[in-house]
């Protein structure tokens, strides 16, 4: 049972003239025009959770759509650690939508695509846009994470940059938001609460200390924002997200569940990619994870990213070459309508892709240990379709989890145009997923044709 | 230029952090990376959001605790046992340290509040510490403001004499006004050309003002990735360890310029010598090193040729000409070159071969026609760099073939032909339009933005510089600081 003195914080809210958009749970928003009726939460009246999750090197096409009757376990699938019960307890075949001609239009329409089209997935923009990502569009700008002590939990593996080519989570006015690379941090940042002993002692101190050198910063804060131009109310209001985020975090919210085991620092000597770290990339992917699906449990947070990273020098598949970017993504030769392709570079791309999709499975897995996966709308999403053409056009998209009765799940969607033609734009599956929350949009992202940004995409509904 | 407030990158802060305790404290890297706008960390798009609040958090905890532990009495500067007048004496000294400012009333009875619950059962020392945390981590410290008394939008402000103060002092060396120039603020001197023009050419002569301009230069020519770039282990053993040494280089020899060329950027492209240790000076194959070891007979000079750029500037395992095109396209001649996608191509790498020379590989851009349009400038540039290899090291064949560096492209209306990079660094040493580039690529950095149209004002300003320093990059600097576009700022909307 939560202990979060939710009334105290939202007068403190108040006091900060703070303005949110927050629509408490339990008060369904209006349904948008023609559609089913929606609320804030699962349709069991459970809170809804939403993971973003970014997958690299696009994919073998050949091997991840589903063979006839929505198999995923035909020899070679890049989707078969869903349907794997030897590994991971239980299949998450009807916990599935792969979704197939997904494009990433607002991007390519801007110039933002390729090892651009992170910035595109969750914002539905170019790097033109403003707009923050649905993560951060749901949880801050709608208010949907003030109950739970972290607003957002936003995770990557070996790159902390804040690049567009490596970041899917934007804050409001389109600049990325950090990424935590490190399990330990990861750990100490959301389950430091349940330390014992001496920390757990020092925590007190600068908990009680906390309150007071917070109402100083959330002052000078304040002074600082009145004599700010409209100009620079967005980076006001983000800083003043930041410290409620604080705020809530001393004001001793604790969720009663077990902590999980802190990371063992002798597993990861490095966490970046390419300082060494990329050997231990599996085990801090592995953490992080584990992590997050128990800060999800857990109800410390109710939206999250990770940005997953790759195979490139971690020796995890002896067969695949070191540089899994120049020599495996890069050689991906498509089969097409006149030309057979070349099958060996299906395989060693369906490796990359299938050992991404085992960390999402480990993911629906640990969710589904903790109670919540019913209650959860994961995204999957790659930049790239075809990474040897560095197209963001039929980018590998799926919905997992149950995502709370909102969608019919356990399908392979085709949306694929004719042949060659444009495909679905990312932002009806991102406006899907906000009215899914409850928030009654017809349209997420920017781009200068409106018929990109608009739209949900009903097939999702069944 | 628009009124605003810009938080300060994490080097900033770190130095801002080193002022107010009177200590170094290497806090900078335990941040989240500062978001890059045109490649510049200094920039308006820097934000706080929970990380970056959390991570200050801890640190101002972390440090406000050493601080106090350490050296509570060169932070205080009166006696404790006078725990009244002397905490009211604390606030202010602290206070106008990290705000760069005098305190008013509330904001003094406000951090005073944070010094009673801090001392409350660890007497004067935790109330010290508690308003030290409060400084570090509070808003006025974390952002530079350039509001003026504010007004309406449209409206043209003048900045107060503090925040002349400020914007001076992070402009010319990236860290916190010094009691000088705070007195000067006091005196209300500031508004005076004369007095900025004094203050920048003090600030510029201190030794630790090199920081500002080495990482302007790391930043400039996107070196410092080289952290995060890796390479082929089995092509490049040793490049693990060589990659700290080349760093070394590049920001060694950014001071030479610095000190001894005025930051020109003639003698960043065609300085004849290298900043080299012993590591570096074995790669390059040279028999002396030290900060100004000859490269006369070697055809290396400047910056372009220097490892860590080349290295940089390349794929893990083979060279890239359109890398090395690339930049001196955006960052040394201000061209922009559109994305592929920007234009409806699809890009698809050309095949990895071991028979074929880097070269005869891109070959294919020249071609397909819609690529050509570009890639026939930039791949040209690139080839003209194809003597090093992936890590910069010098090398004659390519897969076992001879290489041809030889270029003949169309620059700035003119048919030029090169025989090799270093031909080609000497063109751009000594044409007017890298200069301007350059001075424009100098003012994203010192004054973090890149409005195209301010950066065109900027430029003009520095027409006015005597000949003889045309080249000093520091010259145009206090013309800027100088100006009235350095103290007015527009209300936007």
């Amino acid at each position: 049972m939560s202990r979060f003195d939710r009334r105290r914080f939202l007068t403190a809210l108040g006091a900060a003239g703070l303005t949110l958009g927050a629509r408490p749970e339990g008060h369904s928003g209006s349904a948008a025009a023609g559609s089913a009726s929606m609320g804030s939460g699962s349709r069991s009246g459970r809170p809804l959770r939403f993971v973003g999750v970014y997958t690299p090197h696009g994919r073998a096409h050949e091997l991840w759509q589903p063979h006839e009757g929505f198999d995923l376990r035909f020899v070679e699938s890049t989707l078969s650690p869903f349907d794997d019960i030897a590994t991971f307890g239980k299949t998450f075949r009807d916990r599935l939508i792969a979704l197939d001609g997904i494009d990433l239009s607002a991007g390519i329409a801007a110039g933002t695509s390729g090892h651009d089209g992170p910035r595109v997935i969750l914002t539905g923009s170019g790097a033109d846009g403003r707009n923050a990502s649905i993560d951060q569009y749901l949880a801050v700008e709608r208010g949907l994470g003030t109950e739970t002590p972290h607003t957002s939990v936003v995770l990557g593996i070996g790159n902390a940059e804040p690049e567009i080519g490596s970041s899917i989570s934007y804050g409001p006015g389109g600049t990325p938001i950090p990424k935590c690379i490190d399990p330990a941090k990861t750990f100490g940042d959301l389950f430091a609460a349940s330390l014992t002993g001496a920390r757990r002692e020092e925590v007190e101190r600068q908990r009680q200390m906390g309150k007071s050198i917070l109402d100083v910063v959330t002052a000078d804060l304040k002074r600082l924002s009145s004599r700010a131009p409209q100009s620079e109310k967005t980076k006001m209001d983000q800083h003043q997200a930041a410290l409620r985020d604080i705020e809530k975090r001393l004001s001793g919210v604790e969720r009663a569940c077990p902590p999980p085991v802190q990371p063992d620092r002798t597993q990861f000597a490095h966490v970046g990619a390419y300082d060494g770290g990329a050997r231990f990339l599996d085990a801090v992917t592995d953490l992080q994870i584990d992590l997050l699906a128990r800060a999800l449990s857990c109800d410390l947070t109710r939206f999250a990213s990770i940005f997953l990273g790759d195979l490139s020098r971690t020796h995890l598949f002896p067969d695949l070459p070191d540089d899994v970017h120049s020599d495996v993504a890069h050689r991906y030769d498509a089969r097409e309508e006149r030309r057979p392709g070349t099958p060996a570079t299906w395989s060693k791309l369906a490796i990359q892709n299938r050992y991404s999709y085992s960390k999402v499975a480990r993911l629906l897995a640990r969710l589904d240990e903790g109670g919540v996966l019913d209650d959860t709308i994961v995204y999957v999403c790659g930049d790239m379709g075809d990474p040897a053409r560095h197209s963001s056009r039929s980018v590998p998209a799926l919905i997992a989890g149950g995502c709370g009765g909102h969608f019919k799940m356990g399908r392979y969607l085709d949306l694929r145009r004719d042949k060659g033609g444009d495909g679905v734009p990312n932002n009806r599956v991102l406006v899907s997923i906000c009215q899914a929350f409850g928030i009654d949009i017809q349209r997420y992202g920017h781009a200068a044709d409106p018929h990109i940004v608009t739209g949900r995409l009903e097939a999702l509904e069944g | 230029m628009p009124a605003r407030l810009r938080r300060l990158t994490n080097a900033e802060y770190e130095r801002t952090v080193a002022a107010v305790v009177g200590a170094d404290e290497h806090v900078a890297d335990r941040l989240p990376p500062d978001v890059r706008h045109e490649g510049y960390t200094p920039n308006s798009e820097q934000a706080v959001p929970s990380a970056w609040a959390t991570g200050i958090d801890a640190i101002a905890r972390e440090v406000a605790h050493r601080a106090v532990a350490e050296r509570l009495d060169t932070l205080v500067p009166c006696a404790p046992s006078h725990a009244e007048t002397c905490a009211g004496e604390l606030v202010e000294t602290l206070g106008r340290r990290a705000w760069r400012r005098p305190l008013d009333p509330a904001e003094r009875a406000s951090l005073l509040g944070a010094f009673r619950d801090g001392s409350a059962g660890r007497g004067f020392a935790g109330g010290a510490e508690a308003v030290l945390i409060a400084l570090l981590e509070s808003p006025s410290l974390v952002y530079l403001t350039e509001l003026g008394a504010g007004g309406a939008p449209g409206a043209l402000v003048t900045l107060t004499h503090y925040e002349i103060a400020s914007l001076l002092s992070y402009t010319v060396r990236g860290g916190p006004p010094d009691d000088s120039l705070l007195r000067a603020a006091a005196a209300g001197t500031l508004l005076l050309p004369d007095v900025r023009e004094e203050h920048a050419r003090r600030l510029l002569a201190l030794s630790d003002t090199r920081q500002h301009f080495r990482r302007f230069v790391l930043e400039w020519l996107e070196v410092d990735s080289l952290a995060r770039t890796a390479k082929s282990d089995d092509l490049f053993p040793e490049y693990g360890e060589t990659r700290e040494h080349m760093l070394d280089e590049t920001t060694a020899f950014a001071d030479e310029v610095m000190v001894f060329a005025g930051g020109s950027v003639r003698a960043l492209l065609d300085a004849r010598f290298a900043s080299v240790d012993p590591t570096m000076a074995r790669f390059y194959g040279l028999k002396t090193w030290g900060a100004r070891a000859s490269l006369a007979r070697t055809r290396r000079a400047g910056v372009l040729q220097q490892a860590s750029f080349l290295a940089a500037h390349a794929h893990e395992d083979v060279t890239s000409p359109v890398k090395r095109g690339d930049f001196v396209l955006r960052k040394l001649l201000c061209t922009r070159i559109p994305r592929p996608s920007e234009v409806g191509i699809e890009t698809v790498f050309p095949p990895p071969s071991r028979a074929k020379t880097t070269r005869e590989r891109f070959v294919s851009h020249s071609e397909n026609p819609a690529c050509n349009s570009c890639h026939e400038t930039l791949d040209a540039l690139g080839y003209t760099f194809e003597s090093f290899d992936a890590t910069g090291a010098e090398r004659t064949t390519d897969n076992g073939k001879p290489i041809d560096m030889r270029a003949r492209v169309d620059l700035a209306g003119q048919w030029l032909s090169f025989g090799d990079s270093l031909d080609l660094a000497e063109w751009l040493a000594g044409n007017p339009e890298v200069s301007d580039c350059y001075l424009r690529q100098a003012f994203r950095y010192f004054t973090g933005q890149s409005d195209p149209r301010i950066e065109s004002e900027l430029v003009a300003l520095t027409r006015d510089v005597p000949r003889s320093f045309s080249d000093n990059l520091f010259e145009g600097l206090i013309a800027y600081v100088r100006s009235d576009l350095f103290v007015k700022r527009e209300v936007r909307p």
